[in-house]
């Protein structure tokens, strides 16, 4: 290994990616967009959400139980409607996600111990009137349990880990996979095809270059612009979007380390097996960005998947570390205190490795 | 086949023996010998198709042999590629340098990728810049050169480590006329510092710039040697050229003569080869006086010596008979 040669190599690539304006904005503009998409477009949680009120009671009792609506955060309600007709018109138009019915004979029942209200939803959005449903069956049982009434339902009132309940605090350590993903993969797809496409790789052939040199020199930039785009989205998470790092700086760095080798790697074999940037940068948002997104667990729960598709997950790198920046941010562990997480990873670090310097060997460099 | 060699009294720092190359059951390259000394200039010659590239790339290390040994500067390049690629300069057909950097760039990583340290390094681009007059567009991107500069650009990348030896893999097919003068200049230059040069090309003016030239056919060398002993192999078939306005109406009524076997028309000229054993001084006073009887004017009718590619068009036909 001759280190000049990785180093000409590397200046040459690093050259390259700063002259090219699409790559480069890639880089820089791509973990940005996608922090500030995922953190704030994507809604886990309801806030606010507009409630109309048909109260047929007009009791003191209804009155307390309205109380508890509105003050809980997740409601705003909306008053004015005088029959059912009206509420199912507002639902209709959109005006209100979901609407509640305290009947006449609500405070009679109460006293009996069986009240009921209805709740009508606009099942149009299913996730939203779900997630209206369970903010409101909380809602009355926190009221049930009060006022000494037994609950049919006892819900535990407690999450860990995301007090508020707020899903950007589980998301954006989530997009920092992505974004890694998309650095490393699709970027290290494109660049060892293209010295196949243009040419340049029959030069090289005539040189001393070994194919080590080769392959480390051109994934080096790649590596230092995607941990820089890592300190990026960290920083963002932390100050932009307060997501607490409970645990250790040094193993987040370190863990996004081995992660990001591993994405480089699957783009770098990608590359000499596709031999053209076109096949390549397709394959690669097929093979990384796509499971990065879809079966990470970063979105998507992964108990909540079919039982086979839980077992693909398994192959996605990005599963591992998504779980694994949660552990750190939120829960305030290390990596290794997580060796079923942090072993997978260093293992098909490994493998991808032995694989890629294998393929690489036909390239026709020096061995 | 080493006269060029003994001449000089240098040993061949080029020496390829019985190179064999076979693609499945094509024979791209059949059982060769080359020979280059150093400070010569070896062309090797041949259709497209005739196995020079396949040569050339075994003889760089691109492609292993099937058969054969290949030794450069007392390297064996099979055996030990890394060493032998330090002293070799290969310019591709194709330009194969970055389009991106500016041509500096691309020097310095040509450089860098063959180790040279940084004062040396810089010594060397500065040389290349200058001598091949590429200081001017130093900081142009290679992308945006005429094509003329950016094989110089090739070339100036090749010789940065100072090869003994260097390939040129058809390197002016492309370049206007006065381009190429000038880099066969700089090729001359070249061998007289000593390094030893094999060219390929199609062009039939450039091969008369060569020390020595090879005809390869169908995979084989058919013909060897320098120019001028190509040129004095007494060639069967007589040549005439017949000049005049009417000669261009002649060829439609020569074409059915016999003796004629092939009719090459030129601006202003034709050149006409002769069936072998016609004597070509009777047969032009005929040609006149045909000429005269059906009112064409014809200046002149005259036996002219062969050139390079009537030696070769007579070696391949020779060669596709046997």
């Amino acid at each position: 290994m001759n280190f000049q040669h990785v180093r000409a190599m590397a200046r040459k690539e690093w050259w390259h990616l700063l002259r090219d304006p699409r790559s480069l904005a890639l880089m820089l503009l791509m973990p940005t967009m996608l922090l500030f998409l995922f953190g704030y477009a994507i809604r886990l949680d309801i806030s606010d959400a507009p409630i109309a009120v048909l109260d047929e009671s007009h009791s003191a009792a209804s009155r307390t139980l309205q109380a508890r609506f509105d003050a809980s955060h997740a409601f705003t309600l909306r008053h004015g409607y005088a029959s059912r007709r009206e509420l199912r018109e507002a639902l209709q138009r959109g005006e209100v996600w979901g609407a509640l019915v305290i009947p006449p004979d609500y405070a009679r029942r109460l006293q009996q111990g069986q009240a009921r209200v209805q709740l009508l939803l606009d099942g149009v959005d299913a996730n939203t009137a779900r997630l209206v449903q369970n903010y409101a069956l909380l809602v009355l049982d926190n009221l049930a349990r009060e006022t000494g009434q037994s609950p049919a339902l006892a819900l535990q009132d407690r999450v860990y880990y995301n007090e508020t309940r707020e899903s950007r605090l589980a998301i954006v350590p989530g997009v920092i996979a992505l974004v890694m993903a998309v650095i490393g993969a699709l970027m290290t797809s494109l660049t060892i095809a293209r010295e196949m496409e243009l040419g340049n790789l029959v030069m090289l052939r005539t040189t001393p270059l070994t194919h080590g040199e080769f392959l480390i020199g051109k994934l080096a930039p790649y590596f230092v612009l995607g941990m820089v785009d890592l300190a990026v989205a960290t920083g963002a998470a932390i100050w932009v979007f307060d997501v607490p790092l409970r645990g250790s700086l040094v193993g987040l760095v370190g863990i996004s380390a081995v992660f990001l080798l591993v994405v480089m790697l699957q783009g770098a074999l990608i590359s000499i097996l596709a031999g053209n940037q076109l096949l390549a940068s397709q394959v690669a948002l097929v093979q990384t960005f796509l499971p990065a997104f879809l079966l990470s667990g970063f979105v998507f729960a992964i108990e909540n998947m079919p039982v086979v598709l839980q077992y693909v997950t398994y192959l996605v790198p990005a599963r591992f570390y998504v779980s694994l920046s949660k552990a750190i941010f939120l829960k305030g562990l290390a990596p290794w205190m997580l060796w079923s997480v942090t072993g997978p990873l260093l293992l098909m670090l490994a493998v991808l490795a032995a694989l890629t310097w294998r393929r690489a060997r036909r390239l026709g460099l020096l061995p | 086949m080493a006269e060029a060699a003994r001449e000089s009294g240098q040993a061949p720092v080029i020496t390829a023996t019985d190179l064999f190359r076979r693609f499945g059951d094509f024979v791209a390259v059949d059982h060769i010998h080359v020979t280059v000394a150093p400070g010569e200039v070896f062309g090797l010659l041949g259709a497209n198709g005739a196995g020079k590239t396949t040569t050339i790339r075994m003889l760089c290390g691109l492609l292993p042999p099937s058969g054969g040994a290949i030794e450069l500067a007392g390297v064996d390049m099979v055996r030990h590629p890394r060493r032998a690629r330090a002293r070799l300069g290969y310019v591709t057909q194709h330009f194969a340098l970055y389009g991106e950097l500016s041509v500096r760039e691309n020097l310095e990583m040509q450089a860098g990728l063959y180790g040279l340290p940084p004062g040396r390094a810089r010594e060397r681009i500065g040389w290349a810049l200058a001598h091949l007059s590429l200081s001017r567009l130093a900081g142009e991107k290679a992308r945006s050169l005429p094509l003329g500069y950016r094989r110089r650009l090739d070339l100036a990348a090749a010789l940065l480590h100072e090869p003994r030896i260097l390939f040129l893999d058809e390197p002016t097919s492309g370049v206007d006329p006065l381009a190429r003068q000038q880099f066969w200049e700089l090729i001359y230059e070249l061998a007289e510092a000593g390094i030893a040069i094999l060219v390929t090309t199609h062009y039939m003016d450039e091969a008369t710039y060569c020390d020595r030239l090879a005809l390869m056919h169908a995979g084989r060398i058919i013909a060897e040697g320098s120019p001028d002993d190509l040129l004095a192999r007494p060639l069967p078939t007589p040549l005439l050229e017949v000049r005049g306005e009417g000669c261009a109406a002649c060829s439609r009524w020569l074409a059915g003569w016999p003796e004629v076997l092939e009719i090459i028309p030129h601006a202003g000229y034709l050149r006409l080869r002769l069936q072998p054993g016609t004597d070509p001084a009777a047969l032009a006073a005929r040609l006149r006086e045909e000429a005269v009887r059906r009112g064409q004017r014809v200046d002149a009718a005259e036996p002219v010596p062969p050139d390079l590619e009537d030696v070769f068009v007579t070696l391949l036909e020779e060669d596709s008979a046997s």
